[in-house]
């Protein structure tokens, strides 16, 4: 009878053992370690994304496209414009009074008055 | 700072709120994990997982509870999204090494000290969270959160999403379980 009075109040005060209990506290370079996480957790959330993306049939197809689109507008351009130098080289005289301002009748024409 | 401006703050994604956020909650709750996981490294694993998952998800919170409630709530979901997951690779070990696997079966934690129990507390403290850690989850978040982390049955109410009432049942079921089990550990284990 008195052992399992005992262990009644052994059982009581294991209950109330957390009365009065403090909180734990994390370590001094908790938000240190939090930061890098966190900036880990970035950069490989973009990572992540930008592999999903490049994966996808679809997207690797219209990027294809693209850029072979791109491809040809430039080529297209840098051809225009070597043909139109080409027109140009055709009359060098011309170019050489154009460059060197030869195309005026006299050098007071170009004071103004 | 005040509480709205501070999470008006943390939307805005300024890094001294989220400092000042950090600063404020993070004993409580590594505290809250630590009461329920018993594993200083591991509780505070999820301390961080908690804190990013605030930063990652703030833009949702209204305002409809306090801000520490909300906090409350993720942490309780990490720890119990984390205990499920450890049973679980638990049990596989266990059925692997069933069929000769190499798996080793985690053993059980060792008997936990709270570093905030008082030093005459410490041995008894020791038994009733090992005798925690065999309540169903309910009974055991609303037990941590109200002797532990000192929530009033209102607050524990909002962080568990449960009525005052259901409170009130979870706490006299998880006093009357651990009685069995003091009971049952006092009588034959000791």
């Amino acid at each position: 009878m008195e052992n399992k009075d005992n262990i009644n109040s052994e059982i009581d005060a294991t209950l109330n053992s957390l009365d009065r209990i403090g909180r734990a506290e994390v370590s001094p370079y908790f938000y240190t370690r939090l930061e890098a996480k966190l900036q880990q957790r970035k950069l490989s959330v973009f990572d992540n994304f930008l592999q999903q993306v490049l994966n996808r049939p679809a997207v690797a197809v219209s990027m294809l496209t693209v850029f072979l689109v791109l491809n040809i507008i430039a080529i297209r351009g840098v051809s225009a414009v070597s043909n139109v130098s080409a027109a140009r080289s055709s009359s060098p005289l011309q170019n050489f009074a154009t460059e060197y301002n030869m195309n005026t009748a006299s050098m007071y024409n170009n004071s103004g008055r | 700072m005040v509480e709205e401006h501070l999470v008006e703050a943390l939307k805005t994604r300024q890094q001294s709120a989220f400092r000042q956020l950090v600063e404020q909650y993070q004993h409580m709750v590594f505290n809250t994990a630590l009461s329920m996981i018993h594993n200083h490294e591991e509780a505070e694993d999820i301390a961080q997982e908690v804190f990013i998952q605030v930063y990652e998800s703030v833009q949702k919170f209204k305002g409809e509870s306090k801000l520490s409630t909300w906090i409350y709530r993720i942490t309780v979901t990490k720890v119990l999204d984390w205990q499920r997951h450890k049973q679980r690779k638990k049990r596989f070990a266990i059925i692997t090494s069933l069929f000769g696997a190499n798996n080793e079966v985690e053993r059980d934690v060792p008997d936990f000290v709270h570093p905030g129990v008082l030093m005459e507390n410490k041995e008894r403290s020791a038994v009733l969270f090992k005798a925690l850690n065999k309540l169903p989850e309910n009974q055991r978040v609303a037990f941590v959160l109200n002797k532990v982390e000192g929530q009033n049955y209102q607050d524990v109410a909002d962080i568990m999403g449960v009525s005052v009432g259901a409170v009130e049942s979870y706490m006299h079921r998880a006093k009357q379980n651990l009685r069995k089990l003091l009971e049952t550990y006092y009588y034959t284990d000791k």
